[in-house]
Parts: C-alpha cells; structure tokens; sequence
C-alpha cells in the first residue's frame, strides 16, 4: 500500500466529542450521535487480563477451531466539574470468535463468561443505495449502527483509487478493501497476452469499481481523491441469535423407540426423508412436539434461513432443541472428548445421535439484553459469511460516574448457580477534569490494576479496554504506533523463553522479526524528514533497521544473524516517483530519484499449496510452501481456505522479501455465481494494480494458478545531488556534470523538446527529442516506465528531463537536470560495502520504487571475541550503526545495544535486553516496514506494557500463552 | 520429660533431632539424591532429550 | 505402633547397615510422606501436579480481589512463596489437630530434604548474570551484603539475642531473601520457632521499609533508576523491592527488576558467610554456653561443599536454561515437602518464644543499612560513580 495510516487520533476524537455534545443520549439517538463504529480515546488504558475475561480455543462439533475471547470496552467518555459521563453505546461488552459461529455446527461462543453453543441465528441482509463519504470520515450507514471509513485515496496515472473499511459497532473490521471507479476492471486481465518471466510493465492499471467479500459487496459509483460514491453496500445483519448456555447431551438414536431425557422421552420414528422425532413426557402421555427432521451435517448450505428449519427440533416452552448428528463425540478433533483421535472406536457405525440443547437463551438485535434491561444487544456478523462474529452488549442509557457515583454493573450474566452482574466498572477521585482511580472488577471479584497510570496526574477520559479481544487491532489502528512509542510507557521487552530448541532458519528472506523483539521508535542518526516533490506534495522519508531470524547457538556460545537477517531499510509514506524530483533517504543522505527499471513477473501453471504445516509444531514458521515471484522479489501464500456455500475459498497473500505482506489478503472462489442463489459473492480471479491472479482451479487444499503476475523492479538510478531546474530556449546550452547540454528546437505546438549532449570536445555524444508530452503520454505519467522514458535524456551519469507540469514557458522549454547518477541494480553488493546486498522493492500496484533495503547476504556471528558489528558503510567509509554486544553468557543475552554516531556524537539505544533474550531481532526507526511488522504484533505488545501485575513472573507465566494474543499468532501472515 | 507433641512420638523419636551418624546418612543421601537429579537433568539437555 | 519403639536414636546406629538405612523401612515413613506429598499439592502448584485448589492460587484470587499495592500482589508483599505457603498449611493442620505418631518417621525426611533441596539451589546463581549491571551497583550490592550480615550479628550479640536466631535474621536480612532463613536452618542447626520468628522479623522490617523508603528516596531526590537499586538493596524480599520501588515511579520498579539480579545471585554468599562466622566463631568458643549457632558441628559439612561446587560449576554455565528452570522445579518439590514437615514440626508457642528481640535486632539492622545504603548513594550520584539512567 502506498500511503501509511499512521493517522492523528484528533478526528475521532471529534467525532466523539461532537457525539458528546448532544445531551439525552438514548436508544433512539440519532446513529452519527451514538459511539457506535467509533474508537476509545487515544490514551485509553489497555489492561489485557482479567480472570473474567476468558480467551480460549474450543472446537464445534466438526473440529475446527475457534479462538473465543472476550473484552469490555469505554468508549466516548468525557470528564468535566468532577463528573465523567459516558453516552448510550459508549460501555459494553464483547465477546468475539476466530471465524464466525454459525447454526448446526455446536459452535462454541463465549457469552459473559458462559462457555454457550450457538445453536440458531436469523440472518438478514443490509442494502444502501447511493452512499457517499468524505476522505476522512467516518460516516454512519444509515441507522445500521456501522460507519463507513474512507481511509485514505491515493493515485494511478493521477486518477484515484481509494482504501476503505466498514466498521461494525464495537469497532472492528475485517479488512481495508481498495476500491476505484476510473481503471479498468478485474475481468479485463483476461485479454492480457503476455509470456513467463520477466515481461514488460503493463500498461493498464487494474482497479475494479466492485468489491465482494462473501456476504458483502461494495459497488462503487465515484470513488474520487476527497469523496467515494457508492452506487450500494450490501452487508449481511442478524436479527436473532439462539445460544444453549449449557453443553449438549449426546444420546444415541433407538430407532423407532425412545431415549429417556431426564424427565422427558425423545422418540425416533424412520421416515423415507429423515426421522420424526416426537418429545413426550416421561410416560410417553403428553406430546410436548414432534416434527420430521435430517440428520445434520456439514454442508454449509444447510444454515439457509429457508433450509435450516429442517435440521431440528425446538421447543421453547420447555427450553429444548433437538437436532440429529452423525456421532458427535468421537468426531475427530472434537472438544466432547479430552483426547483427539483420527478414526474413534466405533466411528464406523457411523451412528446417529442427538443432540440435545437446553437452558437456551434468544437474544434480537438492537433489543434489550434478556437478563438486564440496561444493556442492549447488538449481533455482529461476519462480514464474509453472515454468522455470527461478535455479540455486543452496550449501555443503552448515557451513564454518569462521579465521587457519590462511583460504580456501575454490568449485564448480568446467566449462571447455573447465580445469575449476577459480569462485572464492575469503578471510577473514583474525580478531581476537577480528572479522575485518579479506575478499574473493573470481574465476577469472580477479581480487579485490574488501577487504569489511571499515574494517579497523580490523573486522566481526562475514563476510556478502556479490559480482555484480549483481537477486535482490539482494528480499534487501535489509529493510535498503536502512537502507544508504541511513547516512552512513558516505557519499553518493555519481553524476557525471552529459552529452549533446547533455538529458532533456527538459515536465511531470513520473507521472514519478519520476533514478535517479542524490541522497538525503538526514534534513533539519532536514523533519518525522519518531511520533503516537497515539484508538485508540492508532502513526502515523509525515513530510515530503519530491523534484526530478523537472529539467535543464540548457545552449543558455540555465539549469537547468528542469518543472511538477509540484518536489514536497512529506506522508504516514503508512499512509493517514490521519477519525474517528480522525489527524495528518499541513502543511508542518510538524501538521494533523488531519476529512473527505475521494472517489469512483470509473470509466472504460468503455477501448483500452490495450502500453508498448512507449520511442522515443528512450535511457531518455527517454515515457508516452503510458497511459491516465489522471481528471486527474492515476493512469494504468493495460500494462507487458508473455507468454504462459502460449499464452495471452497482460498484466502491468498503476497508477501514482501522485507516479510511484510502487501496489501490485505485476497479470496478466490469459483462458480459462486449470483444467479444460483447463493447467498456469497467471491471474485473469480484477483487484480489489483499490476499484480493479478488468474486460477485454474481453487481447491481447498490446492489452487492451480493459470497465470500469477506481480511488477519486479531490477534497478533504481539516482543521484545524491538536487536536480537544477533550467529554462532553455532553441540553441541554448548548459553544462551537465561532464558535459554540455544543448536545446536544438522547442516545439510547445508539437509538445516536443530536442536535446543534444556534447563532450568536452563539442562532440556529439548523444541526443534525443523528448516527448510529445501530449495527452496520451500525461495519461501514463509517471508511473508508465517508457512513458516516463519519453520524456528524459540519460546518458552516463547524467539526465535531462522535461518539467511534466510546466513544459515551455515563452518558447523556451523546462528541463530538470541530474549529475552524479548512480544505477543501483538489484541484488548486487553495495557500492560501499560489499557486506551488503542492495535491494530496491517495488510498490505491487505500480512498478514504482518502494524501499531500498541492505541486507547481509552472508551469515554475522557475533561472540565474545567479536561483540560488534558494524553496520553498513556510506562513502565517508563509516558505519551508518554498529550492533554492540554489552554482556552475552553463551546463552543469554542480557545487555546490548545499537550506535550510531550523529553530529560527531555516540547515539545509544537502551539496553535492548532489559530482560535477557534469546535474539538479537529489533525494530529501529518507523518506516512502514516496521509499521506492518509491529501491526502483527500489536496485541501483546501493548499488553506487556501495562500488565504490571505480571512483570515479575518468569515468561512462561506471562500473557504469551493466551492464545488469542500469543505473538498475534491468529493473524495469518 | 516434656515430650514436644508436634514432633516427638510416644517412643521418643523426634523427628526433628538431627545428629550423630544419622545425620551424616541423611546429609549423604540428600547428596546423592541431589546429585544424581542434576546429574540427569542436565545430561539429559545436553543429549536433547527436552 | 509397633514398630515405633526401635526407632530411638542409639537403635539407629545399632540396626544401621548403610547410609540408606536413614531412609528406614517404607511401610514406616510412608503415611509422613503421604502427609508432606498432600500439604505440598494442596499448597503449591507443583510442576507435574496440576491441582487448582492451592493454597497459592487461593492467594492469588485474594490478590485479583484485593487488587494490587503500588502494582504488586498483596500476598506477594506478605511474601507468599512455595516455602511459607506448605509451611502455613502445616502449621495450621499441625496446632488444629495436632501431629499423628505413625507421621513422625516419614517427617523426619525433612533432614535428607534441606541439603537435598539447598544442593539442587546452586544453577539459580549465575554470577554473570549480575556483570550488565556494571561495578558500582555490584559493589553496592556486594557491599550491603556483608555489611548487614556483620552488623546484624553484632547486634544481635549486642542486643544478647540467641546466636542462632540471630544468625538466621542475618542471612535473611543481608541478602533481602527470606528462604535463606529456611536455608541456614540446617547449618545453624536453629529451631523451627526461631526460623520463622526470624522470618516475621525479616517480612515485618521490609513492609515498613518499603513504606518508608519512597519517602526517603524523594527527600534525598534520589533518580529513578537508582531509587531501584536501593529498593532491592535496602528493603529486598522481592515484591516488597518491586512495590518501594513502583511507590516512587515506573521507571524505578522496571530499574528494581534490572537490579534484583544482582542481589538474587550472591544470595548463597550471603548465607555461606553467615555460616562460616558462626562455625568458626563456634569452633573458638566451644565451651560457651551461649553460643549455640552449628550446634554440634564439628567439621564444614559436605553438602555445603557440594553446593560449592555446584556453584562453581553454574558459574562456568555447565547448566543451560532448560535444565536450570527444570532443576528448579525439583527445588519446588522439595522444598515443599520439606516446608511442611516444618510446618508441622511448629506449635505457635514455638513461634512466640524467641519474643520480640529479634525484631527489635532486625529494625536497627535494617534501618542502619538503609542510612548508609542512601548514604553511600547519595555520594556515589553527586560523584557520578553510578549511572543515572536518562
């Protein structure tokens, strides 16, 4: 992605306090007056456990595993004259599943602390028509309660395309989808004939106005660089949902007899189509219901709102459901049983059960919480697949807390012993605007730390989030690097886990560094600068290194930073462009663009795999899976696959050689043609940008690619030296490093301008007539290479270039002029240092120059004898950092640092092993590098630093273990 | 005498009295225990066993 | 009981065949095993032994409900540990319903245990784990250590205080480390009563020091990161170190814990030096009756030897960290089952009787390092010989 969302927090802080502004806020609010979709206050306290809060993984009924979680969240407070006031929507719950949970599958689903089953849900489907949101804003969806969020708008060929997110009302989000309505679209690869390997850079810029995510679909009608104009959004909603607070009882079906059910009979009678189960009383005299219904299985098709009905049995006035099931318990996987076996004793009966649920609790959409009439109930599906995602309870009136205040209690909860409220939020020692004590207490009476840090100073919100909910990230994208960085919360790094058994990869291409490593967000002598382009744009250049598949050979007592493992990396907000003047930072120095050379990659017949194995069984990620683009350019990942409908869907991402994956991930599906009644739309072939995927066949475990295409760029040319801007008129001249440069003609009519390049002797070297600079040219600047070509002379170190914006002024013709250019071609060793390997990366929409790395092509062993290392080394012949080891054991770790030397001063990091680490992995500096690698490790990240209570236990007892948040590991790569 | 009833039975063995060649017996096989527990769970590491 | 009555001291060195006999026959030791194998599981969560109704899991709900003191779990300051916890259960099982006979020989197991668990102690102390710290801190740390322990046991002979139950409160008190009072008691040869009298003494002294020194330590405007070291100096007992040190800020607790380790790894000096005043001070004055500390010890015991060498042989990292953490679970183990036959060994009269010397020992002790702990920091701030992290 282009442009990087490290976004001010101030405009959702608005959108708040103008939410705030209006007084009585209830139920009936208006939507862009509730918090809903809206994110807690930037410095909101993030306490990552609470007993009550439980995260855990369970699997349903067919095996597959769900990550539950559960979290409460403030949002949209504001303290004033000692009193905090928290508007309707602003406290609730969460409780949140991997995937989605959806009826017949006995998925699991935490609901306040219950370990319930989801047994039934009504669906329905949200259509706006003709919706528009500004850049910027997040603008509610009619009274959906979801907000639509226009990120950010960035260009192609100067015509826009946009990334957008729907965003539930708790906050969350699936993804950022990319969406224009001026570029051609996905369907028009096809007529694309093009060879394998390396092919020349496509012409087209591949955008479609339509974006189908399962359930959803996005269709644009202007998507422009202020305003998006959707012609409709189409989104799934759920109106009701069933959960049996209770686990199931599996009993075996006696065919045409009865099974006794405490008090009560279940009757199987065969029928040609099913079984018609009748429920008595337990002498068999009253009939409570009977009903022919199908054995359950897991075809998706089957939770249709038309077909669903088939599959069970309900009872509601005697609190009973009965579906039929091919022997649930022994099922592979299954959580009924402690141990997990591939084919159970007896499995091949194949024998019928039923299932039956009771102590069932319906809820409705937008309508109160059964149990407590404070709070309401909002069902968030899944966005893909329309079932259930998240249940919300929110506070359905504004709340004040002051100092005769100070306790508000949450829903209660169900409870087979005691229904009571599912926690406590305590604010005391309002003081003026402040408040000095904040907590939450649990249902097992148990309590965070005070969420006010520094009670002395007090807080101007009483914002939180309690639990370890991933819904988190989407809520925190504004503000997390903001957090990260601010050291006075300290940066706290991880003591690492030793083992027998190091990490070990012998190269870290496509790797990313260990989620518990260090991050320094600002480093002396590491660049961070604001520049201008000719046209005027802002470009935020920056500098950072980053350490990735370190470790300690404890057998040799040395530490190892494999080849490609220690990196530097240079890059703007967005790609950096030729014609333009644009800048970028070379260790250090500023470094003017002034060509790049890319073309396609294209690969055909392609055999991916599904990432499936991660085979040591220990998060020692191997990728061989991956198919590459070119070498060491970027490698396609089959991350996972579903089905929608019983289509299988693969999920696919590119990852970058930095180990950051571009983009968000992208789904395929065959056949889910709208005409047949399916309820899902998945794009049948992927195309964004110049990265496009043609499939052959997508299966569950394997996609056959026909075609797979992505921009590889093979060498960048630039200058350390600021391009003069000269006027010309015919028969002009001007001296160009070495050379002198001559206008022969000046054509303004024709957009033409002819040069001629003369040697000292006056001798003609080379000449060249630029342009025309004609609408057809300007329709494929800057990002068109032989566009861009047309209009620049180079020759040896030298370039002349037409002004793209301003060509001719009063018949003279304005021309940029390089020296000092040097080519810079991919994976050759640094000019300066032949430790290092130059690696330009290119943006894959564009073929634009993205980020220069230098990595180390050769293994660095760092010991006792050799404790540093130096980093490396510009024209001056010093080091740009050195990697200092202060005291290593063999073992551990436990004092190092990185150095740079700026302004004739030693610049030291902290000690980067506060705690003693296994690994030497880093992240220095903020580029968008180590933005994406700190976005996948955002969760515990943010919660080690503020889970005091645990900062003296040994690692093993810390939040690492939970598995919703340990080292992100749900987010696939 | 005042026999301590936590640790004296009606025998008079004390279980917390400590001395003698007992002592020395149990001083050695606390030794030997101990010995032989980090003897094994270090070579174990060593050979990769955990 | 029918064995009972061979089982008297001069019958042990008469039916003895070997040094295994100290293990006495199984049927004999089983139901006292039996009772440390359960007070330990039902105190501690013991590696193996995966029983959610600890006692320690009960301290930490208590902990989650009371909520935490300047970020540190209350139990954790009252110094709730693997030791104190069987060693509190025991107590409170053995003054309820008091010891069984047929309990005694297994419980007598608690002598193979001490120098069996001490032993299994020596991977935790990696000397260099301390050199990050730099050479002032260390020579605070190291300073402090012998100090106190000198200037304890002086006194305590001072205050006429029982050697023993002096020695105990300063091996505890020197190195801000509470199971060395459980430590030495084998190598004092202390009584039950007076360990953990001292271990009241040593606990109730760090609760109000860790009170105190926030204050002292913005009076003298001590930063940050040093007001850490002098946490874990000057109060020690680990949360107790932390929650001073979090009173003042949160750079001081994260600069407690850089510091801790400095302390936790010449831990065994410090009760090794105590001991080794006490023994040779004993071996000078054999005839005074007043001196009591190593008891009948003649010669320097063998497991302490043992422990030595282990010591070394950790300091030359012979043990890696699995094999380190996995030993250390062994430590838990024995140290429970030890902590209980403890526990059960005590009345609370036991406990009462060394009085309230001791404490008054502990208090000026204590309070004397911590003014010339300050001191020295003070000094070693203005002169710049102790870094002042930015």
């Amino acid at each position: 992605m282009h442009k990087r969302r490290l976004k001010t927090i101030s405009l959702v802080f608005f959108a708040w306090l103008t939410a705030l502004a209006w007084p009585g806020l209830a139920r009936s609010a208006a939507p862009e007056d509730l918090p809903r979709g809206l994110t807690p206050a930037g410095d909101m306290a993030f306490m990552p456990k609470l007993a009550g809060l439980r995260n855990k993984t369970y699997h349903n009924q067919y095996g597959h595993e769900k990550s539950l979680s559960e979290a409460i969240v403030l949002r949209g407070s504001d303290i004033a004259e000692g009193r905090a006031t928290v508007p309707a929507g602003g406290l609730f719950y969460i409780s949140e599943t991997s995937g989605d949970a959806a009826p017949l599958s006995r998925d699991p689903f935490l609901v306040l602390g219950e370990h319930a089953y989801l047994v039934d849900l009504a669906t329905d489907q949200h259509r706006i028509q003709n919706f528009s949101v500004a850049q910027g804003e997040k603008k509610p969806v009619g009274d959906t309660g979801y907000r639509m969020w226009f990120d950010y708008a960035t260009d192609h060929y100067e015509k826009p395309y946009a990334e957008l997110a729907l965003v539930a009302p708790s906050g969350g989000w699936p993804l950022e989808f990319p969406i224009a309505s001026e570029f051609p679209d996905r369907e028009a690869v096809l007529d694309l004939k093009t060879g394998e390997g390396h092919q020349p850079q496509l012409e087209k810029f591949y955008l479609d106005s339509e974006y189908l995510y399962g359930a959803t679909r996005f269709k644009a009608a202007k998507v422009g660089f202020e305003e998006a104009t959707f012609e409709s959004i189409t989104f799934p909603a759920i109106t009701e949902a069933t959960f049996a607070m209770s686990r199931p009882v599996a009993l075996e079906v006696r065919q045409e007899d009865y099974r006794l059910y405490f008090d009560k009979r279940i009757y199987a009678f065969r029928r040609p189509d099913g079984f018609l189960v009748r429920v008595t009383d337990f002498w068999g005299r009253k009939v409570f219901g009977e009903k022919l219904i199908k054995p359950v299985t897991a075809q998706g098709y089957k939770t249709l709102m038309g077909e669903k009905d088939k599959y069970h049995l309900t009872l509601p006035e005697i609190d009973l459901r009965v579906e039929i099931i091919i022997h649930p318990s022994w099922m592979k996987h299954s959580d009924f049983v402690p141990w997990r076996v591939g084919k159970a004793h007896g499995f091949q009966h194949g024998k019928l059960e039923f299932v039956i649920y009771d102590d069932l609790l319906t809820v409705r959409h937008g309508e109160p919480w059964p149990l407590d009439e404070r709070y309401t109930v909002i069902l968030e599906p899944d966005l893909k697949t329309g079932m259930l995602k998240r249940l919300v309870l929110e506070n359905a009136e504004a709340l004040v807390f002051d100092n005769q205040h100070t306790r508000y209690k949450g829903p209660v909860k169900w409870s087979e012993v005691w229904n009571r409220p599912a926690f406590t939020v305590v604010a005391d020692d309002f003081d003026g605007d402040v408040v000095r004590q904040l907590y939450v207490r649990d249902y097992y009476w148990m309590r965070t730390d005070n969420m006010v840090h520094w009670p002395a100073d007090g807080r101007y919100n009483i914002d939180f989030f309690v639990g370890s909910s991933p819904v988190l990230e989407p809520i925190l994208e504004h503000s997390f690097l903001t957090r990260l960085a601010d050291p006075s919360l300290g940066t706290v790094v991880e003591e690492s886990r030793f083992t027998s058994y190091p990490k070990v990869i012998s190269d870290a291409s496509f790797y990313e560094p260990d989620h518990t490593a260090p991050f320094v967000p600002r480093l002396k002598g590491l660049m961070r600068k604001l520049s201008r382009n000719r046209k005027g744009e802002r470009l935020l250049s920056a500098e950072s290194i980053f350490i990735r598949g370190s470790y300690v050979d404890y057998d040799n007592n040395r530490i190892v930073i494999p080849p490609a493992g220690l990196c530097y990396s240079s890059r703007n907000a967005r790609n950096i462009r030729s014609l333009a003047g644009e800048k970028f930072f070379m260790l250090g120095k500023w470094a003017y663009l002034t060509s790049f050379e890319s073309s396609t990659y294209v690969r055909k017949n392609v055999h991916l795999d599904a990432w499936k194995n991660r085979p040591m069984g220990d998060g020692n990620l191997m990728y061989w899976q991956d198919e590459l683009l070119g070498v060491r350019n970027k490698a396609l990942r089959f991350n996972k696959s579903f089905y929608l409908d019983d289509r299988p869907v693969a999920e696919l991402s590119l990852m970058k050689y930095s180990g950051n994956r571009w983009g968000a991930h992208f789904f395929l599906a065959q056949g889910l043609d709208p005409q047949g009644g399916n309820r899902y739309r998945m794009p049948e072939l992927f195309a964004e940008g110049a990265t496009y995927i043609v499939p052959e066949y997508v299966g569950a475990n394997y996609v056959k690619l026909k075609e797979f295409a992505t921009p590889s760029i093979e060498a960048i040319s630039f200058t350390y030296k600021k391009p003069k801007e000269v006027l010309l008129s015919p028969g002009g001249t001007v001296k160009l490093g070495g050379f002198t440069l001559r206008c022969t003609t000046v054509d303004a009519a024709a957009r033409t301008v002819a040069l001629q390049l003369l040697d000292e002797h006056g001798a003609t070297v080379t000449e060249k007539v630029l342009g025309p600079l004609d609408a057809a040219t300007i329709d494929l600047l800057p990002q068109y290479q032989e566009a861009a070509r047309s209009v620049q002379l180079m020759y040896a170190d030298v370039q002349a270039e037409m002004d793209v914006k301003n060509p001719f002024e009063d018949g003279k013709a304005r021309l940029w002029l390089y020296t000092g250019i040097q080519r810079l071609e991919r994976d050759t060793p640094f000019e300066f240092d032949a430790r290092f390997v130059v690696h330009p990366d290119v943006c894959g929409h564009c073929y634009q120059f993205n980020e220069i790395l230098l990595d180390n092509p050769e293994p660095i062993i760092l010991d006792k004898a050799n404790p540093v290392y130096e980093g490396p080394r510009g024209r001056d012949g010093k080091p740009l950092f050195r990697i200092v080891i202060d005291d290593f054991d063999g073992e551990m770790i436990h004092a190092w640092h990185i150095e740079t030397e700026y302004r004739g001063k030693i610049e030291k990091t902290d000690n980067l092993a506060f705690r003693p680490r296994k690994n030497l992995d880093v992240l220095v500096g903020v580029t968008g590098t180590v933005e994406g690698f700190l976005r996948l490790s955002m969760l515990p990240r943010l919660g080690f630093m503020e889970s005091w209570r645990t900062g003296a236990k040994a690692p093993a007892t810390k939040l690492s273990g939970s598995v919703n948040t340990g080292g992100s590991a749900h987010i696939k790569r | 005498m005042d026999r301590n009833r936590h640790t004296t039975d009606e025998s008079g063995f004390d279980f917390m009295a400590n001395s003698g060649q007992e002592e020395q017996d149990r001083d050695t096989l606390g030794i030997a225990f101990a010995v032989l527990i980090i003897a094994v769970l270090t070579v174990f590491q060593y050979w990769k066993l955990y | 009981m029918s064995t009972a009555n061979t089982a008297t001291f001069t019958d042990y060195d008469r039916t003895r065949t070997s040094f295994f006999s100290a293990l006495y026959r199984f049927q004999r030791v089983l139901p006292g095993l039996l009772a440390m194998l359960m007070i330990s599981i039902f105190s501690n969560n013991l590696a193996g032994a995966p029983n959610p109704f600890t006692l320690e899991n009960l301290f930490h709900w208590l902990d989650g409900v009371i909520g935490p003191v300047n970020h540190q779990p209350v139990f954790g300051i009252l110094n709730s540990n693997f030791v104190w916890n069987p060693l509190l259960l025991g107590l409170i099982i053995g003054n309820a319903f008091g010891v069984p006979d047929t309990w005694k020989p297994g419980l007598s197991y608690i002598h193979m245990l001490m120098p069996l668990g001490i032993i299994m102690l020596a991977p935790h102390f990696m000397l260099w784990h301390a050199t990050k710290l730099g050479v002032v801190p260390i020579a605070i740390i190291v300073a402090s250590l012998f100090f106190t322990a000198t200037a304890t046991l002086l006194i305590a002979k001072w205050f006429k205080l029982d050697d023993r139950h002096g020695s105990i409160i300063a091996g505890g008190l020197s190195t801000g480390d509470p199971h060395v009072c459980a430590i030495l008691m084998p190598l004092i040869k202390a009584k039950g009563g007076q360990v953990v009298n001292a271990l009241v003494c040593v606990l109730v002294f760090g609760l109000v020091a860790m009170m105190a020194l926030p204050y002292l330590g913005a009076w003298l405007d001590i930063p940050q990161s040093c007001f850490g070291l002098a946490s874990v100096v000057g109060v020690g007992n680990g949360h107790q170190a932390l929650s001073a040190a979090f009173a003042r800020g949160y750079e001081a607790g994260r600069y407690a814990l850089w510091y801790d380790i400095g302390r936790h790894v010449i831990m065994p000096a410090g009760f090794i030096y105590v001991f080794i005043v006490m023994f040779i001070r004993k071996l000078r004055y054999r005839n005074d009756p007043s001196v009591k500390a190593t008891g009948h010890l003649n010669s320097f015991p063998l497991w302490l030897g043992v422990f030595i060498f282990f010591w070394i042989l950790t300091t030359l990292h012979v043990f890696k960290e699995p094999a380190h953490h996995a030993i250390f679970n062994m430590v838990k183990w024995d140290f429970s089952l030890a902590a209980s036959a403890l526990g059960l060994s005590l009345s609370f009269k036991d406990i009462a009787r060394p009085g309230l010397k001791g404490l008054a020992v502990t208090f000026v002790a204590g309070s004397l390092r911590i003014a010339v702990l300050l001191a020295a920091l003070v000094v070693c701030i203005k002169t710049g010989l102790l870094p002042v992290a930015p």
